[in-house]
């Protein structure tokens, strides 16, 4: 049996330890949210890490019609029409699921949105706002029974202006800080390499680098836990599609041509400084769970777009990670 | 936010975006139609319309695998549909362990991965018994040189079988460790030469009638006195007219070759779900591979006479000696006589092998990326989710790959046994999964709700979901096609041996669940928990 644990990268059983749910990039999904703070009472989780990404790409605008209906504008060419308030309710709802952003609007607000990119930019901050306020609020109410302790955190593609929206009284902004998960101590960095599409939050592999030295300052690596939003360089976590200056997606062969896409400067962090364990997000398309010396780093994709709640239940004991789980739920 | 973000509209009567990571735009439908099409197995295609007139006098093919495709759009449909719900999901495991249950679906799963594997050894003795011998004995005859027709029949001995078998398995298992790009290349290059020479052969069939053909055939033969011993012998009855029964059992051959096309091409974009180009995709894959097929069937019909076709086989496989001094039947033989050009003759033969050879290197991926799959989910040894660092290639599970087939190989080798009929029990395990993934599709709206309700296929007919009323039109399609595999003697998937064959892989896959699962829990994992869908409530 124990030549079959070691088979399997098993050890043998211990005391029950601290037990984490990481999940990340669930993009303004609605129903990924949720599902995320049902960990703790489906998996007995103790400590909830969501790692990053958490704002919607796009803005649905949806235009009420003389007839009563409302058209409502996914893709260039035909809206999708909605004849009642049910069928506007269940729309908005399917829009949620995928991370966007519905917006009743009229012709007038659609057409100044098109031509004023100040305006635009201030009704998805307006609307961007409102949903991480709920999502908060919601976070609030779902783990006000629950003696654990719960840590959000920014990525590269959330704006600023969000920051100030994400503590609140059950769970906290924990990006750029080094913070306690249940006496583990946690670094975490929101920020990026650079991407093609310039996010908000992207730096130089330098400036990064010297963001993550300032912040490990003094942290006892034996059961640190790195929270960094991008993979390290070169792993299976970080292989990502490669992109065109004109966002079209590179194929070869016949294939989508994979590339590595992770920061080195967080690979460099975790070769030198190895903590017990690595968390990250950013490459959805690159679920994994690798070894770089003795930590254990992990990156557990996402579909949010699919319903589907990517992430990671680990069990920490002592300096140890006794068990790391990939879950789709 | 920068005065460049978000960014407006193309046009009036869109959404906006903001400048995020992710957002890329959508793979065409012809990059993703191409990548379906290199899953058609032509060879094996190539071998059911020359082994097809004998196991079933009279029945035409044309007909059949018009119809075979025709009925596979169905289940086509329904795996587009489940791939636009579910994309990077990775196919029939995941389907069915987060619709139905983990253990169903890793069971299905495994025993599809080992399937494969077992097929990778019955296609490593086809590359000589088919392949190799079909090129020398093609060539030997074309060009009258004895050393190639003995070498043609040398290959096909046991040492020589198991040598060259052994060694595709190992180039085919080595493609795979450098990575996608060229194994792609390799696959998209075969498969052409594999087109040209199938070309050449239209062409030939094309401009020769049955009379030329005839003409042509008398250095090795009589058409006409081959027919008759067939019948003399009982082997083969001219007479027979193919019953309507028949021709749906001919449709059980069709979907062995057909019913691969389901693999889904990836679809990037976050922005515009991957609606209509997985769509085009599986069901041009289908199209294509279907019409190709029907239009050899016919051609070879019309050129070399059904009878003529059902007669060699039939004559060929009881080993009667009336068989004429070629080599064993190939369509591409017969196509390699009309032309007296050795060149001609060697890319029909050549070319098809190496698609032959392209597809086997295909199902090494295919089975190793599956293992990759349950080695992250916990139900394999953590060192098959290792990959290569520059090659992203997850090598320990390649290398388990094909030392599973070489290890199929040796007794498969060595022990007496009529392969075809351990290839079509294959099939039969293959049907059951597929079968099961129907089932999936028929329940996926009542067990993944807000995921049914977020792919871009979430219509209803009178209130039942569209993907539903598919998936049960697919289960019967496919039931029906596992009720032929058992109950038809004549494809021969329903030998003792055969059927034994697929309880014990079944098993074996259970009882691989059954330790993985017990190790994990040992460690407190639960590796039921891997698909457990999360209540938003």
């Amino acid at each position: 049996m124990a030549r079959l644990r070691k088979l399997f990268g098993a050890r043998a059983p211990l005391a029950p330890g601290t037990v984490l749910f990481y999940s990340s990039d669930v993009h303004g999904s609605d129903l990924a949210w949720r599902k995320f703070l049902a960990a703790p009472r489906v998996f007995g989780a103790s400590a909830l890490v969501m790692g990053g990404d958490i704002t919607g790409k796009a803005l649905v605008p949806i235009l009420p019609t003389a007839e009563g209906t409302w058209h409502a504008f996914q893709h260039t060419g035909r809206p999708t029409v909605l004849r009642s308030r049910e069928e506007l309710e269940k729309f908005e709802a399917s829009i949620n699921v995928d991370g966007f952003y519905p917006y009743i609007c009229d012709e007038g607000e659609y057409d100044r949105m098109a031509a004023d990119p100040a305006y635009r930019t201030q009704v998805f901050e307006t609307v961007i706002g409102a949903r991480v306020a709920s999502w908060i609020a919601l976070a609030d109410e779902r783990l006000a029974d629950w003696d654990g302790v719960a840590w959000i955190m920014p990525g590269n593609d959330d704006e600023p202006s969000i920051d100030p929206l994400l503590d609140g009284a059950a769970i906290g902004n924990c990006d750029d800080r080094v913070v306690d998960v249940l006496g583990y101590p946690m670094v975490s960095v929101g920020w990026a390499n650079p991407t093609p599409w310039s996010s908000p939050r992207e730096e130089s592999e330098e400036a990064l680098a010297a963001r993550i030295d300032r912040l490990v300052d003094g942290v006892e690596m034996d059961r640190a836990i790195f929270n960094f939003h991008v993979p390290p360089h070169g792993t299976s976590l970080d292989v990502g599609p490669a992109v065109r200056a004109d966002l079209t997606v590179e194929h070869e062969a016949g294939e989508v041509k994979r590339v590595p896409i992770g920061s080195r400067a967080v690979r460099a962090a975790i070769e030198r400084y190895q903590p017990l364990l690595s968390l990250h997000g950013h490459v959805h398309e690159s679920p994994g769970v690798e070894r770089i010396g003795r930590t254990l780093c992990v990156n557990p994709g996402s579909r949010y777009n699919q319903g589907v709640l990517d992430g990671a239940l680990i069990t920490l004991a002592g300096d140890d990670v006794r068990s790391c789980q990939l879950i789709s739920g | 936010m920068s005065v460049e973000n978000p960014s407006p509209p193309a046009e009036r009567g869109a959404l906006f975006t903001r400048k995020a990571t992710g957002l890329v735009r959508e793979v065409g439908s012809r990059d993703a139609f191409l990548l379906n099409l290199f899953w058609i197995n032509l060879f094996v295609g190539i071998l059911i319309i020359t082994q097809a007139p004998a196991i079933f006098p009279g029945v035409n093919m044309l007909v059949g695998f018009l119809l075979a495709t025709a009925l596979l759009g169905v289940p086509m449909l329904v795996y587009a549909f489940l791939s636009a719900a579910m994309p990077r999901a990775g196919g029939d495991y995941v389907y069915i362990s987060r619709v139905i249950h983990p253990v169903v679906g890793f069971i299905c799963g495994l025993a599809f991965t080992i399937m494969i594997s077992l097929f990778l050894a019955i296609f490593a003795a086809l590359v000589s018994l088919q392949g190799i011998s079909t090129i020398l004995g093609t060539l030997g005859t074309v060009t009258s040189n004895e050393t190639l027709l003995t070498w043609a029949t040398d290959v096909t001995g046991n040492d020589w079988r198991f040598a060259i078998g052994v060694a595709a398995i190992l180039a085919v298992a080595a493609l795979n460790l450098f990575g996608v790009k060229p194994l792609m290349i390799m696959v998209r290059t075969f498969f052409v030469i594999a087109l040209a020479g199938i070309l050449v052969g239209v062409i030939l069939m094309l401009t020769t009638s049955q009379a030329e053909f005839a003409k042509d055939f008398a250095a090795y033969g009589s058409v006409s006195e081959i027919v008759a011993a067939a019948k003399a012998e009982g082997l083969y009855d001219p007479a027979a007219g193919g019953s309507f029964g028949d021709l749906l059992a001919f449709l059980a051959l069709g979907f062995t070759v057909l019913a691969f096309a389901q693999f889904p091409a990836y679809a990037a974009g976050e922005l515009r779900k991957p609606r209509k180009t997985t769509l085009y995709a599986v069901l041009g894959g289908l199209a294509t591979a279907g019409g190709l097929f029907a239009l050899l069937a016919a051609l070879a019909s019309n050129t070399f006479g059904d009878d003529f076709l059902g007669s060699m086989t039939a004559l060929f496989n009881a080993g009667s000696e009336s068989y004429p001094a070629l080599p064993g039947p190939f369509l591409f033989l017969y196509t390699g006589l009309l032309t007296g050009s050795p060149v001609l003759a060697g890319l029909m033969s050549i070319g098809i092998l190496l698609s032959f050879l392209g597809a086997m290197a295909m199902l090494v991926m295919v089975a190793s990326r599956n293992l990759l799959a349950y080695s992250l989910d916990g139900a394999m040894p953590a060192k098959l989710r290792e990959t290569d660092p520059r090659w992203h290639a997850p090598r320990y599970a390649v290398a388990a790959c094909g030392a599973i087939a070489v290890l199929f190989y040796i007794p498969y080798t060595y022990a007496p046994a009529e392969y075809f009929d351990f290839l079509f029990s294959g099939v039969l395990l293959l049907a059951i999964v597929f079968a099961v993934t129907m089932l999936s599709a028929v329940l996926f709206p009542m067990r993944l709700p807000s995921t049914f309700e977020g792919s871009p296929y979430n219509q209803r007919v009178a209130g039942i979901p569209l993907i539903t009323l598919l998936g049960l039109a697919g289960l019967v399609i496919y039931g029906w096609w596992v009720i032929v595999l058992i109950t038809d003697d004549r494809i021969g998937a329903n030998g003792t041996a055969g059927l034994i064959g697929v309880a014990v892989v079944f098993a074996v896959a259970a009882l691989w669940y059954l330790v993985a699962w017990t190790v994990n829990r040992g460690r407190g994992v639960d590796l039921m928990l891997r698909h457990r869908e999360l209540p938003p409530e």
